[in-house]
């Protein structure tokens, strides 16, 4: 289904913000006249989301992915531009629209502390005015899905960050909205329970179509879940698109890695593959080989190594995708 | 109107503060010290005598029922709403299909009805000891229960707009203090608002405080005449309206400068 469910058109988000020199002076100075700056956090960004779609929101820390979720969100207001998300513009933070999103911040919990999980998802259940038979099938779904049955009678406060993070989730769904902005959702988690988070978003956006936007540093999460990224960088949109579309122009190569069997590494001529296939030499040791060499002529030197020399292993491998973002973030697409 | 979620709010708050009624209990006799030990001054003060009319008994009879009404119009969750917009908590809230406002009022309402043990056993048990000797007449206590409501209503909202300030000053906690010690001084907790010096008695009459504290008070211990009490209420009426106004304008204006620090 390729109906639109969010629409953005030259978003723009400025901060006016106190600024002063350093020392006493100028903070004595700026008492009597402060003095203030405009920050563009966001810059006229412009893009769509299709029902259903999960999108990766990516972008160096300070780039404005939280800022623009937040507008889409309705919790802030833009400074100019247009918003329409489910038919509705967010900042007029509408009850009928607030009941179709959810969102997720990896550094915040929305769980009452001082209550018990159970009770914390009933307080959401009645704020959302879910019927007692919707809210209980709901639930069950929910806890099967995300295996937290044990967790329901204990206090948020004495969960580990995974249990909390899972009950998150499960506060934030129990309505089943359309849409679902999550603002790194597995920050400090450990690399089982991002696995487990991944793989329940992954289920959830299946069984349910729920349209997903994902902030997070983790590269994983963005390549395990996001059809598309869309990347964001002081402010200004620089890419939108799919993730693989993203690696092969940012970095047309791969990693050749082989392993010799005996001294055949000292045999082989590594300046001719240099300089023939414009490779270079990322790693070299006695068994050991890694090149970095253009798509176009992995197989030519795949065939010139196999055809010279014993090999023990070979493999080809993409760039890490943590260094082709950073290599977006530093030098632009 | 979400009246659902607002019942369920105040059912969350109870299962919260219930399980923390030691540290509320401990909170309520902190506000009830203050105005207790003010009337063992004004008991000192007025010996067998008394002061522009009031009696040892009228003070106590004041005092005694000062703890009561400041008990039920003492706004707590101001200062809750202040720091959750200070450190961006306040964002949950503009998440959820149910107004602020009714997290900020199930709050007070559930700090009210865990203190009630507590205030209770604490009025009672002054009564005894003071020996409070009290005559009320059934109309004045009628006219004190809306007194009462009204300035219910008037000093939440007042104390609940102050704290929406944050929304675009960040820090609020130095207006809410001023707020408080105003409330100190004019509302009838140091003196009875009517022995107040004559400029700051007519300033005061016109400002909200008095009719927060004192004038319900005043109301049931029969102590205005017929036009005051008229006038009166009417002025409380009149700054409930006003301070309404006030909130409408300051959630209009601060939700656009809210920045939802924080992620």
């Amino acid at each position: 289904m390729d109906q639109e469910i969010i629409k953005v058109e030259e978003l723009t988000k400025t901060y006016h913000v106190p600024i002063r020199g350093h020392g006493l002076v100028s903070s004595f100075k700026s008492l009597l006249k402060p003095v203030y700056s405009d920050v563009t956090a966001v810059d006229k960004v412009s893009f769509k989301v299709n029902y259903g779609d999960v999108i990766g929101f990516i972008g160096p820390n300070g780039a404005g992915k939280t800022t623009t979720l937040k507008m889409l969100s309705g919790l802030l207001y833009p400074t100019s531009g247009d918003i329409n998300v489910c038919g509705f513009k967010p900042f007029e933070r509408k009850a009928e629209y607030l009941r179709q999103i959810s969102m997720i911040m990896g550094n915040k919990s929305q769980l009452n502390w001082n209550v018990t999980v159970l009770d914390s998802f009933y307080i959401i259940s009645e704020i959302y005015g879910i019927s007692n038979q919707h809210f209980k099938q709901r639930l069950d779904e929910l806890i099967d899905l995300l295996n937290i049955s044990e967790l329901l009678t204990k206090l948020p406060r004495n969960l580990s960050l995974g249990e909390r993070a899972k009950c998150e989730f499960v506060s934030s769904l129990l309505y089943n909205p359309r849409v679902l902005f999550l603002d790194e959702p597995t920050l400090g988690m450990d690399v089982s329970i991002q696995f487990k988070i991944r793989d329940f978003i992954k289920d959830y956006n299946k069984k349910y179509n729920t349209t997903i936007i994902l902030t997070s540093h983790y590269m994983a999460d963005i390549s395990s879940l996001c059809s598309r990224v869309i990347l964001i960088n002081k402010g200004k949109l620089v890419y939108d698109g799919n993730l693989t579309d993203l690696s092969n122009k940012i970095a047309p190569f791969k990693l050749l890695k082989v392993t010799f069997s005996g001294n055949e590494n000292i045999n082989i001529d590594k300046e001719f593959i240099i300089s023939k296939f414009n490779a270079s030499v990322v790693d070299n040791n006695d068994q050991k080989l890694t090149l970095r060499v253009k798509k176009e002529d992995i197989s030519s030197v795949t065939t010139l190594l196999i055809n010279n020399v014993q090999l023990v292993d070979l493999t080809i491998e993409d760039p890490p995708i943590e260094a082709v973002i950073d290599q977006v973030y530093r030098e632009g697409v | 109107m979400n009246f659902r979620g607002g019942l369920v709010l105040i059912k969350k708050s109870l299962f919260g503060f219930v399980a923390s009624r030691a540290f509320f209990w401990t909170l309520s006799f902190g506000w009830m010290l203050a105005p207790l030990i003010y009337m063992f001054v004004w008991i000192e003060a007025s010996g067998n005598g008394s002061i522009s009319g009031y009696t040892k008994n009228d003070f106590i009879t004041y005092y005694v029922f000062f703890i009561f009404v400041n008990q039920l119009t003492y706004p707590t969750s101001n200062w809750t709403v202040g720091d959750n917009i200070f450190n961006g908590t306040f964002s949950y809230w503009l998440l959820r299909p149910i107004q602020p406002i009714y997290e900020a009022i199930a709050s007070d309402i559930a700090t009210k009805v865990v203190c009630i043990p507590f205030v209770a056993v604490f009025i009672l048990t002054v009564s005894i000891i003071v020996k409070v000797k009290i005559t009320l007449i059934f109309t004045n206590v009628l006219i004190f229960i809306l007194c009462l409501i009204l300035a219910q209503i008037l000093r939440f909202m007042f104390a609940y707009s102050n704290a929406l300030l944050a929304l675009m000053t960040n820090k609020i906690g130095a207006l809410l203090s001023i707020n408080e010690t105003l409330v100190f001084l004019l509302a009838g907790q140091i003196i009875p608002t009517d022995l107040l010096p004559d400029t700051i008695r007519q300033i005061g009459n016109f400002l909200p405080y008095k009719y927060m504290l004192g004038f319900p008070i005043e109301v049931l211990l029969g102590k205005l005449s017929q036009s005051q009490l008229i006038m009166g209420i009417g002025i409380q009426v009149a700054w409930i309206a006003g301070v309404i106004v006030l909130h409408n304008f300051i959630w209009n204006k601060g939700i656009k400068h809210y920045t939802s620090v924080g992620g």
